[in-house]
């Protein structure tokens, strides 16, 4: 059993993965390639330019819902805003319309056609919503902080109007997951519910993305926030 | 994994309400919290966000309206007067002003989200609930069903808002799936 509370840059990446291995969608987002051997997890990243403290913030949060307040001094906004810039693209880019096009296969049949039209209905208005609430933190938020940490930010903005109105955002993913599971009537099997099994990896995936801006991204902008007023 | 809280603290009053959020975030740093300063935004706040609990001064807010809202909010009363003369009707739980930290983390460690316990869902719809979900995604607004089916705009509210807990729908798209799979309506008409 796994009794480890944390990880630290002296664990072996190998050794991360294999214990954790959602670990491997954080990874290609961090652009880690694998390939470690016996290297650690400061070595890895290290070599793939990836700044220490943020990279086990990030593992730690996810896994342990751990945060180190003194590491925390450490932490690199921009190192962040980074990381979370290349989610927002896996998911927009690659992660939903791969689940999308799952979906399509999957529902309906060709008996039920009209159950995949309303499926797929559903699911790109979500997408669409996911895509807005991405695109407000690209367009307002990232770039606030990348110039606040450069000290010259925008003094209309604040770090608090985006905790104000940054809302859960695999909800409704949730809410087609219930749905099928509860009420489709159509033909299923193995590829069905590996459909199913994804949407289940994906909002928990989307849940994490948004805590992690919540819990580590925000209050450390509110520090810098408050640091620089004075 | 489990579902932490989301919670809204509505109060116009910035000590008190920054007060509240703070205590909420000690008690667990995983809530989610929102915060409504401007009581006219509560309700569009409340149909938007769709917090767990709504934590407000029953001298701003009915514990009562929360129903007309549908799903399943829970309202925290919090009262801001040592003598105790608001009245909570209405609402699931009380905390005063002057609770102190562990008696509120007692009070408010106990919520739980409604929907996780068996609040009517999983029944099935009766047979009026299910013209109304075939209206509803037909797209005809609470008063076209009211006048459809010779009711009150309540009555239609109450309705959906049974449909929503039975069903644990809460969007249409999500309701026009159900109506397609029991073959309530066709493609054609959702279109």
């Amino acid at each position: 059993m796994n009794t480890k509370t944390r990880y630290t840059e002296d664990d072996k990446m190998c050794s991360l993965v294999c214990e954790n291995h959602y670990m491997l969608f954080l990874l290609s987002r961090f652009g880690i390639p694998v390939g470690f051997g016996e290297a650690s997890v400061g070595e890895v990243c290290r070599k793939c330019k990836i700044d220490v403290p943020t990279f086990l913030a990030v593992v730690n949060l996810s896994l342990y819902g751990h945060i180190d307040h003194c590491a925390g001094k450490r932490l690199k906004p921009e190192e962040i805003v980074r990381y979370l810039h290349n989610s927002h693209e896996y998911f927009l880019n690659y992660r939903l319309p791969a689940l999308r096009s799952k979906l399509a296969e999957v529902i309906g049949g060709k008996e039920q056609r009209d159950v995949a039209v309303v499926v797929l209905r559903f699911f790109d208005e979500y997408a669409h919503e996911v895509k807005k609430h991405m695109d407000y933190e690209e367009k307002k938020v990232f770039p606030y902080i990348r110039a606040l940490v450069r000290g010259k930010a925008d003094p209309g903005y604040h770090i608090e109007i985006f905790r104000k109105q940054h809302n859960q955002i695999e909800s409704r993913l949730n809410e087609l997951r219930d749905i099928l599971l509860k009420y489709y009537a159509g033909k299923t099997g193995h590829e069905f519910n590996a459909a199913l099994f994804d949407i289940f990896t994906c909002a928990e995936d989307l849940r994490q993305h948004n805590t992690l801006e919540d819990v580590l991204l925000i209050p450390l902008i509110e520090r810098i926030e408050k640091e620089s007023a004075r | 994994m489990k579902k932490f809280l989301s919670f809204t603290v509505a109060e116009p009053s910035d000590i008190i309400r920054e007060g509240m959020v703070a205590v909420l975030r000690k008690i667990n740093g995983d809530f989610r919290v929102f915060e409504v300063s401007d009581m006219e935004q509560l309700e569009n706040h409340l149909q938007m966000k769709r917090p767990d609990v709504l934590i407000v001064n029953p001298g701003f807010w009915a514990g009562e309206k929360a129903a007309s809202l549908g799903g399943d909010m829970l309202c925290v009363a919090l009262l801001t007067d040592l003598r105790d003369t608001q009245n909570t009707q209405g609402f699931d739980l009380s905390v005063s002003l002057y609770d102190d930290f562990e008696q509120l983390s007692e009070k408010l460690g106990r919520l739980k989200p409604t929907h996780q316990e068996d609040s009517g869902s999983g029944r099935t719809l009766s047979q009026r609930e299910v013209e109304i979900v075939s209206y509803v995604v037909k797209g005809y607004t609470n008063k076209q069903i009211a006048d459809k089916l010779c009711l009150s705009q309540h009555t239609v509210i109450t309705h959906r808002r049974n449909i929503a807990n039975k069903l644990q729908i809460h969007s249409s798209a999500g309701l026009t799936i159900y109506a397609i799979v029991n073959k309530l309506v066709t493609l054609e008409e959702v279109k």
